[in-house]
């Protein structure tokens, strides 16, 4: 019995004192969410970017100093962990400078002992008193005139501080082509607005820019290039029509324009193609200068007919035009000298001039067929012995597309 | 005894530093590897715990290197920079080299005066004189010296075992090691384990009376007595061996070398390669060969027994290829990485203590009482001087050597290079230098920028590189078909290496440069050419690296240099006692001193047979070489002179073998040779020529040249018929005819179109401004097609530039399998125009190469063809594919040149002449030959380069064959993967030129009758190597 009573009173007192830790524990805590209560920020108010360090002050601080306390700040920027600190004895945050110089929404946090106790958010807004530059953007930055081809003006006004402008500001955006003058109002949407610029049907430049208010952009330059070429025709000049190998005939376009008669480009393409009589074919390449091409060529050595075409490739051709050369002389002269030398020659030319040297002679003997170049109007060939021993041979020579056999005696 | 000073080796050091010191500074620059050292130097310099070096290669790791000797350059370059640095390590090397062959004479033939001999005899000795002069080796000679050093330290722990010796003798090893790994590894076997023969010789001797009685059981007696020392020595060098260089031994084992076998002259056969005998055996022997009766002998006397062995062992090992033998001793694979010319160097050290003996010999001891009482005073003076005049003179004329046979391009001022890298951010694209030698180590020292290339090529890690048997890209041309394949591939495909920048100081590439779409950017005031690559993206700011564990690093930086604190502190004392304390005794070396009796007659016959057989070979070869080599001794050499004397551009002295009695005076030639020019005349090297000599008369003959030049573009064959004759004893060259023609006009005027961007308008380092950056051109792809031939596949097909701008354009191609996955990817390299007019079109084929031979196999050709190129292996067969073309704008280069004149059909050949109508002078005139179906369909394109240049308003004849097998078979075809400048070719094509005719096209056609295709078109293309403007 007396154990048993005994045993009572214990667990009364257990119960007793495991009860007060309990209250004590839970009343411990309580003052825990009291001291937490203490510390409170301002609200923060929406305010302009500045480059300078904003200060946040608390509604209540109810502490030493020494509390573990802390803002974080999340925006454009990043983040940031922010202590406070006192100016005369008064606790702050300040938020420092590279932080509230980039527009956007800031979300804050206040933080003590690791937990949060305060949250909210603020914007940072664009100072739209104090611009910067306005930021244009422009491409492709050459277009072809045509009613297909266009180019795109961007334009991202800025304040000092290089934020974007608010959705809605109003910028004007404009163009200058010869002497006119276009200005397009546009409203901003996503801090930026842009324009699509057709094509002139002319080629020139056309100069770009954009102004808000007081500040303005660069000027930025699109080249309008003319469009596709047209037909063109062609015409040959050359000093004479004889087939002397020696001089320079030049094929002439007119001037190629496209189909709103804007002159090509410099330097543009053109080749000129020639065929003769018999099949053989030319390929010159020439640019234009102010829509002119000029293809040059050597005159033939021998008689013939040339067919002459120009074209841009898959864009624009010439009609075909011909140009005939005429022969320079009618004979072929020849003589053999010391029995086994055969001179071909003098060849002379339309004014009974000597041929400039280096026209080609073929001389075929046997089968066998020798090639040689004049100089001074002849050429020269050697029957050697070993090769060709006595006897009678027949020859041919030719030149000038002239053909003419002969016979010798080799003694 | 007492010790004194020993004036010979004052003199040897005096007369070294003298010598070597003077002449370093107009040799040590123009060597092989000085200027690699240096490269090496300067990356411990700046960056001395950091392994990993970006400059070359890609990047690769220092630790592939002993880094001693590159770090005490390194450090002393903080006083003087790094020139001094290096001069200063030579100067040390040169002291330490005389005073080791000083102190291991000693140990060898224990007497001063004969050891003072050695050392006098060491500063001539050519070897060494080739060794630091000529190669620049000089972690090689520091690693010798101080091994020579080390030898009587080990000696003495040996014989003596006291533990002190042992110290001295590891530190100094680990100096060795620290400085150059192969000289301690094959100095174990070729001058350590002989010495260790002459150790127990010795102990043998010791307890026995005479020489005679020293047994084999003698030896094996001595052996078992001195067992613990060796292997304790053994041990611990071997540790030394691995400990002090572990970092290199464990990337060694990482990144084994996959460098194929660079060919090297040492490992040449010398009775073939004579040049290489000259430099690898002849010149490092010099004057020592006359004495080998004498070497022999000595060598094989009891005590010297051993060192006898590795002396011949390593005479035979230097012969290189010339025997089998030395690829039997050391194996395939050690033989194709050593330079084998490090035996021939050890080998003639090894004889200096034995020629310092000789010569002490014969000045003045028993044999020049033995000589002056056979020949006479005079006669033994007078050869005396000979001798030491002959010995001296070879000497010089090694050090020389590069002067008249310069293995290295004129040195090239690196500022303007150094300021162009500098300037504008240039150093974020990697370079590659062509031409510079062994300078571009130098260059690389001076710079950031980094290159794919680079001269260390044990650390390569690219396959493109490691596959070939190529020292450099830059000197690549000397190793034909590899070395231009190697480099080909580098400047098709610049854009995966970041390679924009090429300097080029020999304008042999320059064609290869201008055909794969690079144009010339400036010409710096150092007469380099800068050339560039438009369009290439510069190098991410991050780039890959193999790290290392920072203890190996550690190690690597801090190991060497402890290494010289050690062995310097240990041997402070030693240096005290022996400058200060005279009285104490000889080392125990000096007990072994050998009485010179007689000379046996044997010995005395055989050196006077050799004497002659060697007198008699040299006289010999000295007459063949005159046979040969006289210009006009006969037919055959006055061509072959002739030809030499042209592909030199000597041209005086070619003009000296033609006929004087020809009208043809030294200025017509001159002048007639100034004005020819082109692939042949002006970027040809000669390979190989065959003179047939037909008809010979005494005082006639005709000869057929057959003359194969290598071009960086394509092999040429020349066959050329020669009139020659004789007079006056000499045989000349008959001049050959002029082409008479003569250009129509005289002052030729034309106007033109030029081109000029500015770059970045506002002078800023800051990126270029929006405005500044010039849209890219708009070209369009006409057509594509993925063809097979045979096994190999190409793409073929038209572009034509549809903007009013002209386009630099690159033309990738990739092929891909059924599951769209990626089998192939390669550029047009010289198959395409690259700079296009407005409106121009031109033809292109792509080739899908691989990196070539990159199976070890696979076989190599034995001779030079550019055109030749190793098709990439696909493991399916390809069903689709991409072109993708990127255009830039394009300011230079757009000469239109070359025009076709009166062309046609004559069987399996076009025929025609080309006609220049331009203001330039068309250097190197290119065909592209389109080949099309009987549908107008283009199935193949084929490059042919016009080997003369064709000169303004001049025409010239052409044949070129053409393509006479089967075309190819299509396999797809269609632009609808076809892209410009990342937009898709259809939106290009709809919007530019959407209602496309055949202007142009239906004429460019020419019709072709007999041949597996009807119709071809040539798109003509120049190289202008010296523009007007």
């Amino acid at each position: 019995m007396n154990t048993s009573k005994n045993i009572t009173v214990f667990a009364l007192i257990t119960i007793t004192v495991i009860s007060l830790l309990l209250l004590s524990m839970f009343s411990l805590q309580k003052e825990i969410k009291d001291s937490q209560a203490t510390f409170s920020i301002k609200q923060i108010e929406n305010r302009a970017v500045s480059n300078k360090e904003q200060y946040v002050s608390f509604e209540t601080y109810d502490g030493t100093g020494s509390d573990d306390i802390y803002l974080i700040l999340s925006g454009t920027y990043g983040t940031v962990v922010l202590e406070s600190a006192f100016v005369d004895l008064v606790p702050y945050f300040f938020i420092p400078e590279s932080f509230t110089k980039h527009a956007g929404i800031v979300t804050y946090t206040l933080v003590h002992n690791k937990k949060p106790i305060q949250e909210g958010s603020f914007k940072l807004l664009a100072n739209t008193r104090n611009l910067g530059a306005v930021e244009t953007y422009l491409g492709p930055r050459s277009i072809i005139a045509n009613v297909r081809d266009y180019t795109m003006l961007v334009s991202i006004p800025t304040d000092m501080l290089d934020n974007l402008l608010p959705d809605n500001t109003q910028i004007d955006l404009k163009t200058q082509f010869k002497t006119a003058i276009t200005t397009t109002e546009h409203t901003l949407n996503s801090g930026f607005a842009w324009k699509r610029i057709s094509s002139p049907l002319q080629t020139g430049r056309l100069s770009t820019g954009s102004t808000l208010g007081s500040s303005s952009s660069k000027e930025l330059i699109v080249d309008i290039f003319p469009d596709l070429a047209q037909e063109f025709s062609i015409r040959a000049v050359s000093n004479h029509n004889y087939a002397d190998g020696n001089e320079i005939i030049s094929f002439e376009t007119t001037q190629i324009k496209d189909a709103h008669g804007n002159i090509m480009t410099d330097g543009m393409q053109v080749t000129f193609y020639i065929r003769n009589d018999t099949g053989a074919f030319w390929q010159i390449h020439t640019t234009t200068v102010n829509g002119y091409a000029f293809a040059k060529a050597l005159h033939p050595q021998a008689p013939s007919n040339w067919q002459v075409t120009a074209a841009i490739a898959g864009i624009a051709k010439s009609p075909e035009i011909s140009k005939t050369f005429t022969s320079i002389i009618e004979t072929i002269p020849m003589t053999v000298r010391k029995n086994r030398q055969v001179v071909v020659g003098p060849l002379t030319s339309y004014l009974g001039q000597l041929v400039q040297d280096g026209i080609g002679v073929s001389f075929h003997i046997h089968g066998t067929t020798y090639e040689a170049l004049t100089k001074n109007g002849e050429a020269q060939f050697y029957l050697k012995a070993e090769d060709y021993p006595k006897g009678a041979y027949t020859f041919t020579i030719q030149t000038l597309g002239l053909e003419a056999t002969h016979k010798t005696t080799v003694e | 005894m007492q010790s004194r000073t020993n004036k010979y080796l004052v003199t040897a050091v005096l007369l070294g530093m003298i010598f070597h010191g003077t002449t370093m500074f107009f040799t040590l620059e123009r060597t092989y590897d000085a200027l690699i050292h240096l490269f090496f130097a300067n990356h411990y310099a700046t960056s001395w715990f950091e392994p990993w070096n970006y400059s070359w290669y890609t990047g690769f790791t220092v630790m592939g290197y002993p880094p001693l000797v590159h770090q005490t350059i390194g450090a002393l370059s903080y006083i003087g920079g790094l020139k001094f640095g290096m001069f200063t390590v030579a100067l040390i090397g040169v002291v330490l080299f005389i005073t080791g062959v000083y102190r291991f004479t000693q140990v060898l033939i224990p007497n001063k005066k004969v050891a003072g001999y050695a050392a006098i005899l060491a500063v001539f000795s050519s070897s060494f004189v080739e060794t630091l002069h000529i190669f620049g080796q000089l972690p090689s000679i520091i690693g010798i010296s101080v091994l020579m050093h080390t030898l009587p330290e080990v000696f003495l722990w040996l014989k003596t075992a006291r533990k002190s010796h042992l110290f001295k003798s590891l530190a100094l090893l680990a100096v060795t090691v620290t400085s150059h790994h192969v000289t301690p590894i094959f100095g174990m076997v070729f001058f350590i384990f002989p010495l260790i023969g002459m150790v127990l010789m010795d102990a043998a001797r010791e307890k026995v009376d005479t020489n005679r009685e020293v047994t084999f059981s003698a030896f094996a007696k001595a052996l078992s007595a001195h067992l613990k020392r060796i292997i304790i020595f053994g041990a611990c060098s071997l540790v030394l061996v691995i400990g002090c260089i572990l970092p290199y031994w464990i990337n060694t084992k990482n990144n084994p070398i996959t460098q194929v076998p660079i060919p090297h002259g040492s490992r040449d056969n010398f009775l073939e390669v004579t040049s290489s005998g000259l430099v690898f055996f002849i010149i490092p022997w010099g004057l020592l060969l006359f004495l080998l009766p004498y070497f022999f002998y000595r060598y094989y006397s009891k005590r010297l027994l051993f060192y006898g062995i590795s002396f011949t062992l390593l005479l035979i090992l230097g012969t290189g290829g010339t025997t089998s033998i030395p690829l039997k001793v050391l194996g395939e694979n050690a033989f194709n990485i050593l330079t084998l010319d490090r035996f021939t160097l050890w080998a003639s050290i090894m004889v200096l203590p034995v020629f310092g003996e000789f010569c002490y010999r014969f000045v003045e001891d028993d044999y020049k009482a033995y000589l002056q009482d056979r020949w006479g005073t005079i006669v033994h003076r007078g050869v005396g001087g000979i001798l030491v005049l002959l010995f001296i003179f070879i000497a010089i004329f090694t050090m020389t050597l590069g002067k008249f046979r310069p293995s290295q391009p004129d040195p090239i001022k690196m500022t303007p290079i150094v300021n162009f890298l500098n300037e504008d951010e240039h150093y974020k694209w990697r370079y590659l230098p062509l031409g510079f030698g062994d300078q571009m180590a130098w260059l690389s020292a001076q710079t950031k920028a980094t290159t794919v290339d680079g001269d260390y090529h044990s650390a390569r890690r690219l396959p493109e590189l490691t596959t070939r048997a190529v020292e450099r890209l830059e000197n690549s041309k000397y190793r034909g078909i590899e070395g231009i394949g190697s480099l080909q591939q580098f400047l098709a495909v610049p854009e995966k290496y970041h390679l924009k920048f090429v300097f080029s100081n020999d304008k042999f590439y320059d064609p290869l440069l201008y055909f794969s779409g690079w144009h010339r950017l400036s010409l710096l005031e150092n007469g380099i050419m800068v050339w560039e690559k438009a369009g290439i993206a510069p190098l991410p700011s991050i780039l890959p690296k193999d790290d290392v564990p920072l203890f190996q690093k550690l190690l690597w930086g801090i190991i060497p240099f402890a290494t010289i604190f050690i062995a310097v502190l240990l041997h402070l004392r030693s240096f005290w006692t022996r400058s200060l304390n005279r009285k104490k005794g000889l080392p125990i070396y000096f007990n072994f001193k050998q009485e010179y009796k007689k000379i046996p007659k044997l010995l005395y016959n055989s050196s006077i047979l050799w004497t002659g057989i060697l007198m008699i070979v040299i006289l010999a070869s000295g007459y063949t070489f005159y046979i040969k080599n006289t210009a006009q001794l006969s037919p055959e050499n006055v061509v072959k002179a002739y030809y030499d004397a042209i592909d030199l551009k000597e041209f005086e002295r070619a003009h000296s073998y033609i006929d004087p009695d020809s009208d043809k005076t030294l200025s017509q030639f001159m002048l007639e040779t100034s004005v020819s020019d082109g692939l042949l005349n002006s970027y040809a090297k000669l390979d190989s020529l065959h003179i047939e000599i037909i008809t010979k008369t005494d005082t006639t003959a005709k000869g057929f040249v057959n003359a194969q030049w290598i071009t960086p573009l394509k092999e040429i064959n020349t066959r050329d018929k020669l009139l020659l004759k004789k007079q006056k004893g000499k045989w000349f060259v008959l001049p050959k005819t002029l082409d008479p023609d003569i250009p129509p006009d005289q002052l030729l005027i034309q106007s033109g179109t030029a081109y000029y961007n500015h770059g970045k308008r506002a002078i800023t380092s800051e990126q270029t401004h929006h405005e500044d950056v010039l849209k890219q051109p708009v070209v369009e792809v006409l057509s594509a097609r993925l063809v097979q031939l045979n096994t190999t596949y190409a793409i073929v097909g038209t572009i034509q530039n549809v903007d009013n701008i002209p386009a630099d354009i690159s033309v990738t191609g990739a092929l891909y399998n059924k599951e769209n996955q990626e089998l192939a990817r390669f550029n047009a390299k010289d198959i395409v125009k690259h700079k296009l007019l407005p409106k121009e079109t031109t033809v292109y084929r792509i080739n899908f190469e691989d990196v070539a031979w990159i199976q070890v196999d696979d076989e190599k050709p034995n001779t030079f063809n550019p055109a030749l190129f190793t098709q990439i292996n696909l493991t399916e067969s390809p069903i689709k594919f991409e072109v993708q073309v990127r255009a830039n704008v394009a300011t230079t280069d757009l000469h239109q040149a070359v025009s076709l004149s009166k062309v046609y059909q004559n069987k399996q050949e076009i025929n025609g002449f080309l006609f220049n109508p331009s203001m330039e002078e068309a250097t190197i005139p290119q065909l592209l030959i389109g080949y099309y179906n009987v549908d107008k369909e283009l199935l193949w394109v084929e490059s042919k380069y016009i080997d003369e240049s064709l000169r303004q308003q001049r025409k010239q004849p052409f044949s070129e064959l053409l393509y006479g097998d089967t075309l190819p078979r299509t396999v797809a075809y269609g632009l609808a993967t076809a892209s410009v400048n990342g937009l898709s070719n259809k939106s290009i094509s709809d919007k530019v030129v959407p209602e496309r005719n055949d202007a142009g096209t239906s004429h460019a056609f020419i019709k072709i009758d007999n041949m597996p295709y009807s119709y071809i078109t040539i798109t003509t293309n120049n190289y202008v190597g010296n523009p007007n403007e």
